[in-house]
């Protein structure tokens, strides 16, 4: 399958020379998820979808287009070109273009599990089940779901990049809302991210069902400045909208970031590293490859504190005179290329559970509601905790509804407090729990 | 492919279906071109062409449900594929799924474009985008950095199901997104800017020209960067139109969606007061907004819900899944985002309807207060917490309009907020935009004015 899909890379590639581009890259993607899914107690569905299709992108006296089909034969390819080298010539130069990437040398990463791709959607059913049956009556389940996907990716282009990666993928997890006097708690979820297929229907069930039954002991929060412990799914929500989108190369180059300028400065606590990791084998960011051909790699961005980089794709790397990171990201929806983050990485600290949490009084936030309205370029978030617990001499005491934070990135990246030793993979990241002082809390 | 060309084809995989023993049987295809051009201070970024074609198979097999999608010629195996993993899942289940009775329709609907977006060409489009870039620019020397995306779609879906269903809809929209960054004396501070149609053509941005979307957008940024740091903790507030349209979207739209609501807060509360008895909101397809046609993608007419009707709970949001579970009428807000996805239950154009107030006496008698006049996104939750972010906002000071305010969120909990509205104005107004339950859909929401009570919303200021 792959050196078919190669070859239509290249012959891509051929025609866009023969039609005039100067240059031309083909990426030929195919991704093909199963998933089960339960709602309302019972499973319900079971999918199986195949998105495969081949973006071409045409370089042509400076301006540049693409061409997104999901029709790949070859007739269709060769028209597909044309239309593209047509729209290169409609669109606008651009004098700081300089050239598509060149080939690099790719970290070879064994990503493929043999087991998700032999798996059935009779198989996956079962530990869903077993999982939705472990809840007790006064607990709702909203989704439960067993997802794996089979991805596959070919680049080729005129500058003599060749290669294809591929990777599976798995997500198990499940939803549920605690059913309460007058209404219900908050959605409590726990996905667990696998590059190999583990589902464990008894973990989530019983962590999840712990939590709903600590949040019905009902605290009240108090406005002020608070010691906060961000789970690794807040602070991946958080940072999504925020520090992430603030080492971007291309916000540096615009001066749409504050770290701008501000490589070996002191930016974060010195307890505070991370790193762009798109080479970590457990990430479901990583990969031989980002989506320009470009090798990925891990990347130093704050190191003890000290500021050392930003993440770059080819494009923006050449305009600024460094190199790429390997962090050109194309969007599955858009099929734009930008720069994303492959897998952020906070190193890990020594700090377990209880030295953790052992604080007088604070805040424990498991998700958090608006991060994607933050202001990336201030870095000034306002945003609900839910859920959220209160902790009171060490111990998680019971839920707290309505908290919100307000504070800043960067001000808060300056305020680590202890960094967790248990790191958990999400989707864009693996990160360890992290404890803040002197957090803006406003109660309700 | 022609209408009867591609009827055929999905013919054959109904065959397909009802050999295997499926009790329903729906074919969705697509062939749409959409274009999509990002464009960064002054460059274009990503001019990008897609032709997105592809067949969707659900089926309905002893109660469960199966979906395939891929290619259009495929009808046949991805049916089949279909009923087994519907059949999987039907081993497995207590309880069948049933759906809810619809005449089918069969219908051919069509855009009624002036300037049809495809025919527009990509030198035209681009040099609209230079046009909003340097008005954008021109607005003020502290505006640094702009990003602008605009789209545009342009195809047919066909619809076709073993109960006589037979649809082929005209789709399309025209979708404009900006994103400014302003800098004065070393603060950084952003505002963005969408607007969009699915039932005008490209005649759009006559009403929505770039001095305009320039302006608005210009005088966010430069507000942000005057803006005082906004308290915190509870104040009376009047809320405009595009805020109020959030409000209804997250603070009990998303709950009024069946799937969501039997897990939430508002199970169980049909028929009981839920808000103010001055607030009437509802979920329609209107006339020039975002996000209707009509008829969803289950094949049945996109019609008006009354979730709230004059502060009692009246209605929800169903597919034909969740109307046969709920005995509540098939309203028509089956959504897919495309044929890679199943449908999902989805708000259409959700508004509070006009009152009586005039907006200016909203404002009278708060000592101090704020007014919200645009957000940046918003959220809800089970438990009915919501949240909007908002981009612009001015302190209400004995009264009158004050000091623009920095960005914050505003949030409250819905089983609470909404009885505290204490006056809605008569001027409705609205706003288009994108909802993310899972997959992006086009919709639109709005209101008039209104006026909270202190208590109702809890302010993430600083200060």
């Amino acid at each position: 399958m792959m050196n078919q899909m190669i070859d239509l890379c290249e012959y891509t590639v051929s025609m866009g020379e023969k039609a005039g581009a100067d240059e031309i890259e083909a990426m030929w993607m195919k991704i093909t998820s199963i998933s089960v899914k339960a709602q309302l107690g019972e499973v319900s569905e079971a999918s199986k979808t195949r998105n495969e299709k081949i973006k071409i992108r045409v370089i042509k006296d400076k301006a540049i287009s693409s061409l997104v089909t999901y029709q790949l034969q070859k007739g269709t390819i060769q028209d597909a070109v044309e239309k593209a080298v047509q729209a290169a010539q409609a669109s606008k130069k651009d004098d700081k273009w300089d050239s598509l990437p060149s080939p690099g040398t790719y970290t070879r990463m064994d990503l493929w599990d043999s087991t998700m791709e032999a798996i059935t959607p009779e198989e996956m059913i079962d530990p869903v089940i077993e999982m939705v049956g472990l809840m007790p009556e006064d607990i709702s389940v909203y989704l439960a779901f067993n997802d794996i996907s089979l991805s596959q990716h070919a680049c080729v282009n005129s500058n003599g990049i060749h290669h294809h990666d591929q990777g599976t993928g798995g997500a198990f997890g499940m939803m549920i809302v605690g059913k309460v006097e007058g209404g219900v708690t908050p959605g409590f979820d726990e996905v667990v991210f696998m590059r190999k297929y583990r589902p464990d229907p008894t973990d989530i069930a019983r962590s999840l069902v712990d939590r709903v039954n600590l949040f019905k002991n009902t605290q009240t929060a108090a406005s002020g400045k608070s010691h906060i412990i961000f789970a690794p799914e807040a602070l991946e929500i958080l940072f999504q909208y925020t520090l992430f989108q603030a080492v971007s190369g291309e916000n540096v180059a615009r001066g749409k970031t504050l770290l701008a300028g501000k490589e070996g400065e002191l930016v974060a606590d010195p307890s505070f590293t991370l790193h762009d990791n798109g080479t970590a084998s457990e990430a479901m960011g990583s990969k031989e490859m980002d989506d320009e051909g470009v090798p990925c790699q891990d990347t130093p961005l704050i190191e003890n504190g000290v500021l050392q980089g930003y993440i770059w794709n080819d494009y923006w790397a050449k305009r600024m005179a460094t190199k790429s990171t390997g962090n050109a990201h194309y969007d599955d929806r858009t099929d734009e290329i930008s720069i994303q983050q492959n897998c952020m990485v906070i190193s890990p600290d020594d700090h377990g559970r209880e030295e953790l949490f052992d604080v007088r009084d604070g805040y424990y936030v498991l998700g958090l509601q608006g991060a994607h309205g933050s202001n990336p370029e201030s870095g000034d978030f306002s945003v609900v905790c839910t859920p959220a617990f209160r902790i009171q001499n060490g111990e998680l005491t019971g839920g707290v509804t309505g908290m919100m934070l307000s504070d800043n990135v960067f001000s808060l990246i300056k305020k680590v407090d202890a960094i967790g030793k248990e790191s958990k993979v999400s989707g864009i990241s693996i990160l360890p729990p992290v404890r803040f002082r002197d957090v803006n809390v406003i109660a309700k | 492919m022609k209408d009867s060309h591609m009827f055929s084809a999905l013919k054959k995989g109904l065959e397909t279906g009802e050999k295997k023993g499926a009790d329903y049987v729906e074919l969705r295809a697509e062939e749409t071109h959409l274009t999509l051009t990002s464009y960064a201070d002054g460059r274009v970024d990503n001019l990008i062409s897609k032709m997105r074609t592809g067949l969707a198979c659900r089926v309905l097999y002893h109660g469960a449900w199966g979906f395939t999608c891929g290619r259009m010629d495929d009808a046949g195996t991805l049916v089949a594929e279909a009923c087994s993993l519907a059949r999987a899942t039907s081993q497995n289940r207590k309880e069948k799924i049933t759906l809810a009775e619809i005449t089918p329709s069969e219908e051919n609907t069509h855009k009624h474009y002036r300037i049809p977006p495809h025919e527009v060409s990509f030198e035209d489009k681009i040099s609209r985008l230079d046009t909003l870039y340097d008005r954008i620019r021109d607005h003020d020397e502290r505006i640094k950095a702009v990003s602008i995306k605009y789209s545009d779609s342009h195809g047919k879906k066909y619809l076709m199901t073993n109960e006589g269903t037979a649809i082929t809809q005209e789709t399309g929209h025209v979708w404009n997104y900006c994103w400014v960054t302003g800098k004065e004396n070393g603060t950084l501070t952003a505002a963005r800017d969408e607007v969009g149609s699915s039932e005008e053509g490209y005649e759009f941005f006559e009403k929505q020209p770039a001095e305009t979307i320039a302006d608005r957008i210009g005088k966010r940024v430069v507000l942000q960067l005057r803006g005082k740091t906004p308290k915190k903790g509870h104040f009376p507030c009047v809320l405009g139109p595009r805020v109020v349209g959030v409000l209804a979207h997250e603070a009990l739209g998303h709950l009024a969606e069946a799937d969501l609501t039997l897990n939430s807060s508002f199970n169980g509360k049909l028929g009981e007061k839920v808000a103010s008895e001055m607030v009437t909101m509802v979920d329609a397809p209107l006339e020039g907004t975002f996000g209707g046609q009509k008829y969803d993608d289950e094949g049945v007419k996109m019609a008006r819900v009354d979730i709230i009707k004059e502060g009692i709970f009246s209605g929800i949001l169903t597919d034909r899944e969740y109307a046969s579970k709920t005995q509540m009428p098939a309203c028509g807000a089956a959504r897919a985002e495309s044929f890679l996805f199943p449908t999902l239950i989805r708000m259409r154009n959700t508004f509070f309807e006009p009152g009586d107030c005039n907006d200016e006496d909203l404002f009278e008698g708060i000592d101090f207060g704020y007014y919200c006049v645009d957000f940046r996104g918003g959220q809800a939750q089970l438990n009915s917490s919501f949240q909007v972010g908002i981009q612009e906002g001015f302190e209400i000071n004995d009264g009158e309009i004050g000091d623009p305010i920095k960005d914050l969120s505003i949030s409250g909990v819905a089983t609470d907020a909404l009885f505290l509205i204490e006056g809605v104005g008569k001027q409705l107004g609205f706003e288009e935009g994108r909802c993310g339950k899972d997959q992006i859909a086009y919709i639109s929401a709005g209101g008039p004015h209104i006026r909270v009570k202190k208590g109702g919303i809890l302010f993430g200021g600083r200060e």
